[in-house]
């Protein structure tokens, strides 16, 4: 028996619901009209008890973000803003939500964003900020049109040319265009693929011809270079042995709250590549289905492990005539990474704390805690964006009664090769259910996953039945629901 | 028995050219000239046809009378006579240890007169063996002053009738190590290269080479015999190393 995690974020058809408010509480926004003082806008805010948070950056309106006091009506206060004759109009400060399932053609084709959590981080995310990563690689295909968009072309640098056109000249299968969309492709435009994070400013740097790069000087320009374009994430999926030179510009990102993700090596060896080694550099490793890929480095300096790809390789962007194509390597597996802290950053975690959020969540792998193989585990976008270390699913067979889940077998967790044994079944006519209590509260709500066998198994005593496969379905924030789990006895099986 | 050996000898020779055995060939200046015949490797008595050589830029073959013939390379010129091992040239005159001979109308030199002709450093053998992927490499001289840069040609031949894919883990394809007279590795290329970490593919067309070049700084070393090996770093083949000697003044 065993159980599909994470195969895609659905809604669980559950018997309560509730009202989910869209918009941040106790904020709203105000656009002034043009020809307003600053004196008015003032006795304004005074008059309707506005705590200004701040004024949203625009050329010429007078827009400002506002805290209201707690016993306010938000749609009411509103109304009433909207009949004075000073405001043009105000509105909620709307949360805007990413689909969760995103519309782009080969977007089921891209395992690796579900092996990393990616739905529900989605669609709990919350964007701030623009993140500026730098790519520093092959160059980029910069007209590629899933990726146009999201590349910062004129910050880009090209260190083998030496000017300002960081183009790969490999037109079909540019890695550094590859690298760039797993982090950053546009998500959502009905074509091509998905980037793991959004609100993105990919900066090219050139520094590679036909996959070498001749100098560690090279490097420790390029990123010198992303760091005087302020980026906050630095993308190396390359890797080689140690220098001075590169790792005297790496320790200078310190100084600046720069994230750097580099590949751990695809050489089988027992210890990572630099710049993957050094410290201040958070090395990452490829996994393929919750296993450590054959190819990969690993060593005490592993990090994290993230989709590198095997049999099927990383699907993303790449060329003029061949758009999309699957690459392998630990080149695939930083990018991911990368992608992810972009994420966090954007949702407002610091940089200090990117490193510790993204081990301190990863899903632990092999051995428990860090080991060489694995580092701390699988990169997990969900956990690390709630920060939270995601509890293996519960496993049983129950009856549903009223809205309400009887359990009637005994309660497991499952193995961490995602199979389980269940024994104990006390009813005759019973669903098998698998359930991962993300923030438990011991209901299945909002951020679970949840799945159901619903083939009323007629449990026959001392039968064993075999192959009952269980795909759990993430249950999304703007569906709120819960359902309550009755007889659910914790003890230290969990 | 006198009267039979000239006989015998030309069947021999004819045996020689029509044995399509093996196909070898070798590289002037960038320039690969095939030709068939049957030893696996050349020595200098080998034959070889002259006319297979016309392709290369600056060489002029004219005939004259008296079965001699002119051949012309850049510079230098040499009358050669069939079956006369005397050869006049520009640098002077010389003796082949084995005579030019006709046959078929193919003038068939021996191997000894093409190291003349042609600079015998320009010039790279390859075997090429059924089935096999070859490997070569070559350098543009062999002694160097330690101000130059040495240009480090390495060729993967496909002798295959069939597309031959090369899987290589990374953005590495090969390493070059110098060695000391002694074996003693002394410098490792890919010691100071940095790849890319994604499997990368080479395809060769059927009866097709890949050659990669490199140019290596020797500042470093002192006067001295070094050794150049080249290891291809690919899978499901298994490519030996290749050595090159060459030497510092």
């Amino acid at each position: 028996m065993s159980l599909n995690n994470n195969i895609k974020s659905e809604k669980v058809a559950v018997n309560t619901s509730k009202t989910v408010q869209n918009f941040k509480e106790r904020q709203i926004i105000i656009n002034y009209n043009d020809n307003i003082s600053n004196n008015e806008i003032q006795d304004f805010e005074i008059n309707h008890n506005l705590i200004k948070i701040r004024k949203i950056y625009f050329k010429n309106n007078n827009i400002f973000l506002y805290k209201v006091s707690s016993n306010k009506d938000i749609l009411k206060s509103i109304n009433q803003y909207n009949e004075y004759k000073i405001v043009e109009w105000s509105e909620p400060n709307y949360i805007i939500k990413l689909n969760t399932h995103p519309n782009d053609s080969f977007y089921d084709q891209q395992w690796g964003h579900r092996t990393v959590n990616l739905e529900p981080a989605w669609d709990l995310y919350n964007s701030i900020n623009t993140i500026k990563v730098a790519v520093i690689d092959s160059g980029i295909i910069p007209e590629h049109e899933d990726l146009t968009e999201n590349i910062s072309y004129n910050q880009g640098k090209d260190f083998i040319d030496d000017d300002n056109q960081p183009n790969d000249e490999n037109a079909d299968y540019s890695h550094g265009t590859h690298v760039s969309g797993i982090i950053g492709a546009v998500s959502n435009n009905s074509m091509g693929v998905s980037g793991v994070a959004r609100n993105i400013a990919i900066i090219p740097i050139r520094i590679f011809y036909n996959g070498q790069v001749q100098t560690a000087s090279d490097i420790a320009e390029a990123i010198n270079y992303a760091v005087d374009q302020n980026v906050d994430i630095i993308n190396m999926s390359f890797g080689g042995y140690n220098s001075l030179t590169m790792h005297e510009s790496i320790k200078n990102t310190n100084n600046e709250d720069v994230i750097l993700v580099a590949s751990s090596g695809n050489y089988s060896e027992n210890e990572v590549l630099y710049p993957a080694k050094f410290p201040e550099t958070i090395a990452s490793g490829p996994d393929v289905n919750n296993n450590i890929a054959n190819y990969s480095n690993e060593g005490e300096n592993l990090d994290l492990v993230a989709p590198g790809g095997s049999t099927y390789g990383i699907l993303s962007t790449s060329g003029y005539n061949e758009k999309y194509i699957e690459m392998t390597g630990t080149s695939m597996a930083a990018p991911y990474v990368s992608g992810v802290a972009a994420l966090l950053l954007s949702n407002g975690v610091s940089p200090s704390q990117i490193r510790n959020r993204l081990t301190s969540t990863a899903v632990d792998l092999g051995p428990t805690g860090k080991d060489n193989t694995y580092g701390y585990g699988l990169v997990d976008a969900y956990g690390a964006l709630i920060n939270i270390q995601l509890k293996r699913p519960y496993v049983f067979a129950a009856v549903k009664e009223n809205g309400s889940i009887k359990i009637k077998s005994e309660f497991i967790t499952i193995n961490g090769n995602n199979t389980y044994t269940l024994d104990e079944i006390v009813n005759d006519e019973v669903i098998v259910v698998a359930w991962r209590d993300v923030n438990d509260n011991r209901e299945v709500d909002a951020g679970d996953y949840y799945g159901e066998y619903n083939n009323k198994l007629n449990v026959l005593e001392n039968t064993l039945y075999d192959n009952i496969n269980i795909d759990m379905y993430y249950i999304p924030q703007d569906n709120s629901t819960s359902m309550e789990i009755l007889n659910m006895i914790t003890t230290s099986k969990f | 028995m006198k009267r039979h050996l000239p006989l015998i000898i030309l069947i021999s020779l004819f045996l020689i050219f029509n044995s399509i055995a093996m196909v070898n060939a070798l590289e002037i200046n960038d320039t690969e000239i095939n030709f068939d015949i049957s030893p696996q490797e050349l020595n200098n008595k080998s034959y070889v046809p002259l006319n297979q050589f016309n392709r290369l830029e600056n060489f002029l073959m004219e005939n004259l009378q008296d079965n001699r013939h002119l051949i012309i390379y850049k510079n230098k010129h040499f009358i050669i006579s069939i079956s006369h091992k005397i050869v006049k040239s520009s640098q002077g005159e010389f003796t082949l240890k084995t005579k030019p001979v006709s046959l078929n109308n193919h003038l068939l030199v021996p191997f000894e007169l093409i190291n003349k002709i042609f600079n015998n450093q320009d010039i790279v053998q390859e075997d090429k063996q059924d089935n096999k992927l070859a490997f070569k490499i070559s350098t543009n001289k062999k002694t160097y002053s330690n101000s130059d840069i040495i240009e480090l040609r390495i060729k993967i031949v496909n002798n295959k009738n069939q597309d031959i894919t090369l899987e290589f883990n990374s953005g590495q394809k090969y390493d070059i190590y110098i060695k000391n007279k002694n074996g003693k590795v002394i410098y490792s290329w890919a010691k100071n290269q940095i790849f890319i970490q994604t499997f990368v593919s080479e395809t060769i067309e059927a009866n097709s080479k890949l050659v990669y070049k490199e140019n290596i700084d020797i500042s470093d070393l002192t006067k001295g015999t070094y050794f150049f090996e080249v290891e291809i770093i690919v899978q499901d083949y298994r490519l030996k190393a290749q050595s090159i000697q060459i030497n510092i003044n």
